[in-house]
């Protein structure tokens, strides 16, 4: 029964780290810049969420959307003030990276600052906790992987049916020859900053309504899963990032089975960096990442 | 003088105290690392493991549980805390069916709950940090929602509470006893000048123990014509006993310090005291 339990909240997990994986992989897969301060967006997008519902008394619903708003433009904003002065100025991919992870702890500090270092809950209105014997499901384990189904499915629709959603793919693969058809890729990057950061609330969202809290650093461990999620997934595969995501809950729960759960997030990377050592292409990619630091 | 907190901080800044000869209190580390940290820090709160070894006690005792699980974060507070509070349960003749840890900033713990709950225990202990430790609690109601709650001091904060809502109810836990409505003149004194500055009642205890280790050094100064160094440290010794707002502080020669210990329960929002017990 431990072992079902586990499997279910591993599927519960999964699903949000599915969220998490599309978008790192929405951005870097097409832009190529490590935007770590993600993890800031991330927390940002979930403080906006609180502050509509618990001082804005919007319903959870409305305040979700305000705060996939609000991430899509800070997304687009890293971008046009962060990132491309950047690279106007010729920053190597090194300075890139300092200057995400910069902005990242500058808003995390700004977030301590503003709301405090403790933790803040929202009470969402879910199901009733369903249970099957010693086997407990909760309203939020129910709601979280339908939810993120759906959006999974509305992108995928728009990544493989959409104009742009087409022109993101190719943009992993070629960009000189969506130029050399016309295509402005500067605006296509900005939609895929804007597009991955809009997928963090939403991550956020699904955490909250299962009684997870919001707190100032929980950025960070969110990048990383999404960033974990896209290597394993391949980087040049976005949809890969998505199985990825919810096949690293799976593995992070199940591990807890036979392990102390102090070790379940050291053995499930010991078990993707084997993986890739392995297949450095990741479950779906086919070619390995043109980047470097 | 320097007032600081967190085990590992403490660890960090203790040699360097010494190397000044700067007298260090320690306002907000319970890890029983304290002890003889260095020759010049002084713990104005009471250590984790008198902490725990009443609460495990109680549990034991007068709760007559039998079976414990821990949930903790994985730092020094929480490990020493869980550890110290399962050797003492195991002293008193109950035995921890699991002892699960989760890591900092952590927020989703389904998991650790899912497998304390496969082992049935009577109750669970649970410790983190602020950022923790009210949403430990909540997703503990959610999943194992009619086993008992135990915690330690953490929990006895406005922002726990705001942060932990209807979830903290029931919760019982081990505390320096420091009750604000004393109607001791020193007690009075204190909370009417907190409440004066920050319009609102001093609930958590470590404003007590911030407070009573400035005046602790304070009285010590005054009646050493205000030497600072090796004559404060040695002074401090010399007096030995400091009455405080939250009882009186007895420092030991390892530089920690003895101090009553209350066992209470959180109850429709209100921290009630159950019994008192001495060092």
């Amino acid at each position: 029964m431990l072992f079902v339990q586990l499997l279910i909240n591993g599927i519960f997990a999964g699903s949000i780290y599915a969220l998490l994986g599309l978008s790192f992989a929405t951005i870097f897969s097409t832009t190529k810049i490590w935007h770590f301060a993600q993890g800031a967006v991330y927390t940002l997008g979930a403080y906006v969420i609180l502050a509509a519902s618990l001082y804005g008394k919007l319903p959870f619903a409305l305040a979700a959307g305000l705060g996939v708003v609000a991430a899509a433009g800070l997304g687009a904003l890293s971008i046009a003030v962060l990132y491309r002065p950047l690279q106007r100025r010729g920053a190597s991919s090194l300075v890139m990276v300092m200057a995400s992870l910069g902005a990242m702890v500058i808003a995390d500090n700004l977030i301590v600052l503003g709301f405090g270092p403790t933790g803040y809950s929202i009470d969402v209105a879910v199901p009733d906790t369903v249970s099957f014997g010693s086997l407990l499901i909760t309203g939020g384990q129910m709601v979280a992987p339908l939810t993120a189904l759906v959006i999974v499915g509305l992108y995928m629709w728009f990544l493989f049916r959409s104009v742009n959603g087409r022109r993101m793919r190719a943009l992993i693969d070629n960009e000189e020859l969506l130029l050399l058809n016309g295509v402005d890729t500067g605006r296509l990057q900005m939609l895929a900053f804007a597009i991955g950061s809009a997928l963090l609330p939403c991550a956020a969202a699904l955490s909250i309504v299962s009684g997870s809290g919001i707190s100032p650093y929980f950025g960070i461990q969110a990048v990383l899963t999404g960033a974990m999620a896209m290597f394993f997934g391949g980087v040049d595969s976005i949809e890969g990032a998505a199985v990825a995501g919810l096949a690293l809950g799976i593995i992070e729960s199940l591990a807890a089975f036979i392990l102390p759960t102090e070790w379940q997030t050291a053995v499930t990377y010991a078990l993707v960096l084997v993986f890739l050592m392995v297949r450095p292409t990741g479950l779906f990619g086919r070619s390995l990442p043109k980047t470097s630091l | 003088m320097l007032l600081a907190g967190g085990s590992s901080v403490m660890q960090a800044i203790a040699p360097m105290a010494d190397e000044r000869k700067l007298v260090l209190v320690n306002v907000g580390a319970q890890s029983p690392n304290m002890a003889a940290i260095g020759k010049f820090t002084f713990s104005a709160m009471q250590l984790s493991d008198f902490d725990t070894s009443v609460l495990a006690k109680y549990a034991y005792n007068t709760l007559k549980y039998r079976k414990i699980a821990t949930l903790y974060v994985n730092n020094d507070t929480g490990k020493f805390n869980q550890q110290a509070l399962a050797d003492f349960f195991k002293a008193a003749g109950g035995s921890i069916t699991a002892q699960e840890a989760f890591k900092s900033n952590e927020t989703n713990y389904g998991v650790q709950i899912a497998k304390i709950r496969s082992t049935s225990p009577d109750a669970i202990y649970v410790v983190g940090t602020p950022a923790e430790l009210p949403f430990a609690v909540k997703q503990v109601r959610q999943f194992a929602p009619k086993v008992p709650v135990l915690s330690y001091a953490a929990v006895e904060s406005k922002d726990f509470m705001n942060a932990a809502g209807d979830s903290a109810n029931d919760i019982i836990y081990t505390t320096t006893a420091f009750d604000p409505d004393s109607k001791d003149p020193a007690v009075m004194s204190f909370v009417k000048a907190y409440e004066a500055k920050y319009r609102e009642k001093p609930t958590s205890p470590y404003i007590g123990y911030g407070y009573d280790a400035v005046m602790i050094v304070a009285q010590a100064m005054k009646q050493n014509g205000g030497a600072t160094g090796e004559p404060l440290r040695a002074k401090i010794y010399a007096i030995r006993r400091f009455p405080g707002i939250m009882g009186e502080n007895v420092f030991r020669d390892d530089g920690t310090v003895a101090k009553d210990i209350a066992v209470r329960k959180i109850e429709g929002g209100a921290f009630k005291t159950i019994t008192v017990v001495k060092p």
